[in-house]
């Protein structure tokens, strides 16, 4: 059992090493030993993105959904029809905004939650964070009336249920459902 | 009064998983409250500019938030935590004597901290399989970060329970240090 030892610590070592390097990809390998939680997905606070997204609908943070995602919305034209709404932005917070949501798309990010959603798109790039199979998948055992009830209305509305979902908190310990209570 | 001591150990690190979450709370609920204020802004009946569109809104009530310190994710995490904090500790313990003839250890401090990292590493994995059973699936392949954790921290259990079968063999060290080793990044991932 003594010869066992040396190559069960070298297992060791080797395990941490593998599985360290797929965690630090992002942002270096020494970062993967730092206490910051990465279970949620990267909360952003960008002065325009909150006036300019934020001001209509729920900020979504840009690790909800792959690169390819928020270049199609993004895109100028794409703008002018946003679900039905004319979202039409100059061209220097467009591409403000552009370069923000890329740069922090889930498909960059070593968020868990980010690379759940990753996981489960298969290469598509949906327009809807409410079309990731993650995200449906997640949702789908709430039933229809605590989701389509004035107080939530869709599921598009993650504010309305995920009680942290400005700091990027998804957590099912942080949902609230309005006539409902926890989950 | 040595299985209380263990008692008080595990209370000793669900304390502070606690003050760690208090304090995390602490500074996200600041962010909250600030992000609350602006939507409440937004939310009053008033009419709002934002350079491109004009929206009415209507003032909205939002639930009541509070965080909740006992919940099934967070006995989850207490165990698997204190499980490393157990597997910590019984490093640190003194080994108990070995007779040279039965080949036999005196129970000890170590073994029992053993024991209990052993008994909270089943009891996350238990509380794991219970409450998280719809987060893992092996159709997701090896890398969904789910599955790493479930495969890790589940071999981290099984190295717990082959250290304290082999004890007190030398080699049982390397068993319960792979174990604790698995077990830790288990959690990181999931951290």
């Amino acid at each position: 059992m003594k010869r066992a030892t040396p190559l069960l610590t070298l297992a060791a070592i080797l395990m941490v090493g593998v599985v360290s390097t797929g965690q630090a990809a992002e942002s270096g390998f020494f970062s993967y030993f730092s206490l910051e939680r990465k279970k949620e997905v990267m909360a952003i606070n960008d002065a325009t993105y909150n006036k300019e997204c934020g001001a209509c609908h729920f900020a979504y943070q840009p690790g909800l959904l792959p690169e390819g995602s928020w270049r199609k919305l993004m895109d100028a034209q794409a703008l002018s029809d946003h679900f039905g709404e004319n979202a039409e932005l100059d061209e220097q917070t467009r591409s403000h905004i552009l370069t923000l949501l890329v740069a922090n798309s889930a498909d960059k990010s070593n968020r868990k939650r980010s690379k759940k959603i990753m996981g489960s798109l298969n290469g598509a790039t949906p327009l809807r964070i409410t079309e990731v199979a993650y995200i449906k998948n997640r949702h789908e055992e709430i039933p229809a009336k605590l989701i389509t009830q004035p107080k939530v209305k869709s599921l598009s509305q993650c504010n309305k249920c995920h009680m942290k979902a400005d700091s990027g908190s998804f957590d099912d310990d942080t949902v609230v459902i309005p006539e409902h209570g926890t989950w | 009064m040595r299985y209380w001591m263990i008692v008080v150990l595990s209370l000793c690190g669900t304390t502070q998983a606690v003050a760690q979450d208090e304090l995390t709370t602490a500074s996200l609920w600041g962010d909250y409250s600030l992000n609350n204020r602006a939507t409440l802004y937004l939310a009053s009946a008033e009419t709002v500019d934002t350079g491109h569109a004009t929206i009415t809104t209507t003032k909205v009530e939002s639930p009541v938030y509070e965080e909740r310190y006992f919940t099934a994710n967070k006995v989850h995490q207490y165990l698997g935590i204190g499980s490393i904090l157990a597997a910590g500790a019984t490093v640190l313990a003194p080994k108990p004597a070995v007779d040279p003839v039965t080949n036999e250890a005196e129970s000890s401090t170590h073994e029992t901290l053993a024991k209990t990292a052993t008994a909270l590493g089943i009891g996350a994995v238990i509380t794991g399989l219970l409450f998280h059973w719809d987060d893992f699936n092996l159709s997701d392949g090896v890398k969904d970060p789910d599955n790493l954790h479930v495969m890790l921290t589940t071999a981290g259990t099984l190295g717990y329970l082959a250290a304290i079968s082999a004890a007190p063999d030398s080699g049982h060290a390397g068993l319960g240090g792979v174990g604790a080793i698995a077990m830790a990044i288990g959690i990181k991932m999931n951290w």
